[in-house]
């Protein structure tokens, strides 16, 4: 029981993890930022 | 292999795997972040930066060779804690050093040989190992998406680090990432390897290398390595800046690596997948012969965001697809008992085609005004390396002496 509890919390973190990252590309401003930081390398 | 008893479940190998793949590569895509916040701090030039990442990849090929053999003889989770420990330190390094020389000391030296520690070579050795035959090529498949996946998601990460908390605190937090990988590489402690001890195989070191150097379509696929390393690096560096010089904006030389990073996960999983039903040396030769098309048609078509975003996509299905049925190739030939060390090899050969496309990139660049050259040399090398992925005789080597390969 108590490891399906720690195998949920762990698939749900994950899971917020990414869907953290996918709202950042979805955000224009950030995406710009990004965009010129890499820009600024070449 | 005499000392083996039960594997490892496979998916344990996977997600502990993956996860680590997916820090390690995760991590190093977005170094080039750190350029102008560093470059500007330290009032250091380009190409003090430019010289640690470039040491960081040749000192990744060749660390990988040694790390392989270390991991296929002690252990993989051994060398991937090792590798951990140093990653951290080594972003440590980079936030902290006070000269360009402990800069390339830091980021150089001790990043490239944690990610020899912690990447491809080391996994694919466990997974090869602990993974039947039949699923081998879907499992290293899933493991090199991982590492494609790290991309699309860290190099985000980063920049969000980096714009929120300052570059040197950023460093200290993919630091603490980096120590993660400890852990997770307790799920990779395979069975055989325990209480220190080294793994009695049925050939040495020596005389597995002799046989793979001595073996043609070992030498082919290194050969084929070399163009993928070659292509794939001189796009991912010098693509933005070829972009820039065609006046298209930044936006797009951003959406275009979010789009190799996203294709490039779809793209590898895929090709793990057919590995397992098809003829390797087909699946290799078709991605790089496509890849060559692919860079033709973009260059022949008018240059518009559309078709940056096309190419992006189609190189991005094409991007790493090489590497899980490289690698499950050499298993299918070799067996897995030296694993590790056959691709570390590969991999150095990977590694010296990227420098090459790197270094080629700017020379030809600098001589000529144009990437025109570079081009047209990635095209030939595709074709070169589609011919020469043909013949290679990807059944398993008969051994006179010595037991079958897995």
């Amino acid at each position: 029981m108590m490891r399906r509890t720690h195998h949920t919390l762990l698939y749900a973190a994950m899971l917020v993890l990414l869907l953290v990252v996918f709202a950042l590309y979805l955000q224009p401003d950030f995406l710009r930022a990004m965009a010129d930081q890499v820009w600024a390398c070449f | 292999m005499t000392q083996r008893t039960a594997p490892l479940s496979m998916s344990q190998v996977l997600l502990c795997g993956a996860a680590i793949v997916t820090l390690s590569m995760g991590i190093r895509h977005g170094f080039g972040l750190w350029l102008q916040p560093i470059t500007q701090t330290q009032g250091w030039s380009r190409e003090n930066f430019a010289f640690a990442i470039a040491i960081q990849n040749l000192a990744w090929g060749l660390a990988g060779i040694f790390a392989g053999m270390v991991a296929d003889k002690f252990g993989a989770f051994k060398v991937i804690i090792v590798g951990a420990v140093l990653y951290a330190f080594g972003l440590a390094g980079m936030a902290f050093s006070p000269t360009p020389l402990l800069f390339g000391l830091s980021a150089g030296v001790l990043i490239g040989i944690a990610q020899a520690g912690t990447t491809y070579a080391v996994i694919y050795g466990v997974i090869g190992r602990n993974v039947a035959a039949d699923r081998r090529s879907w499992a290293m498949g899933i493991a090199a998406a991982a590492g494609s996946f790290g991309q699309f998601l860290m190099v985000p990460t980063e920049s969000f680090l980096i714009q929120n908390i300052g570059w040197q605190q950023a460093l200290v937090v993919l630091a603490m990432a980096a120590l993660l990988m400890a852990p997770l590489a307790w799920g990779l402690r395979e069975p055989g390897f325990g209480a220190g001890a080294a793994l009695k195989r049925d050939q040495s070191i020596v005389q597995a290398l002799r046989e793979a150097f001595g073996y043609p379509s070992f030498q082919l696929l290194m050969a084929g390595y070399f163009v993928c390393g070659f292509q794939v690096v001189f796009i991912g560096v010098h693509m933005p800046s070829y972009l820039k010089d065609k006046g298209l904006s930044p936006e797009v030389a951003g959406y275009a690596l979010a789009l190799i990073g996203l294709a490039n996960v779809l793209g590898t999983y895929a090709a793990g997948v057919l590995g397992q039903r098809l003829n390797k040396r087909h699946i290799l030769a078709f991605i790089y012969l496509a890849r060559s098309v692919a860079i033709a048609v973009f260059l022949i078509a008018p240059l518009t965001p559309t078709s940056v975003y096309l190419f992006s996509t189609v190189m991005g299905l094409l991007w790493l697809s090489t590497v899980p049925v490289t690698n499950a190739a050499v298993a299918q030939i070799f067996g897995v008992a030296h694993l590790s060390m056959l691709s570390g090899f590969v991999f150095f050969s990977h590694q010296i085609g990227s420098f090459m496309g790197v270094w080629l990139g700017g020379y030809l660049y600098d001589r000529t005004g144009s990437y025109d050259i570079v081009w047209y040399i990635a095209i030939a090398l595709g074709v070169l390396a589609a011919l020469v992925n043909l013949p290679i005789k990807e059944s398993a080597i008969e051994r006179k002496s010595l037991a079958q390969p897995a």
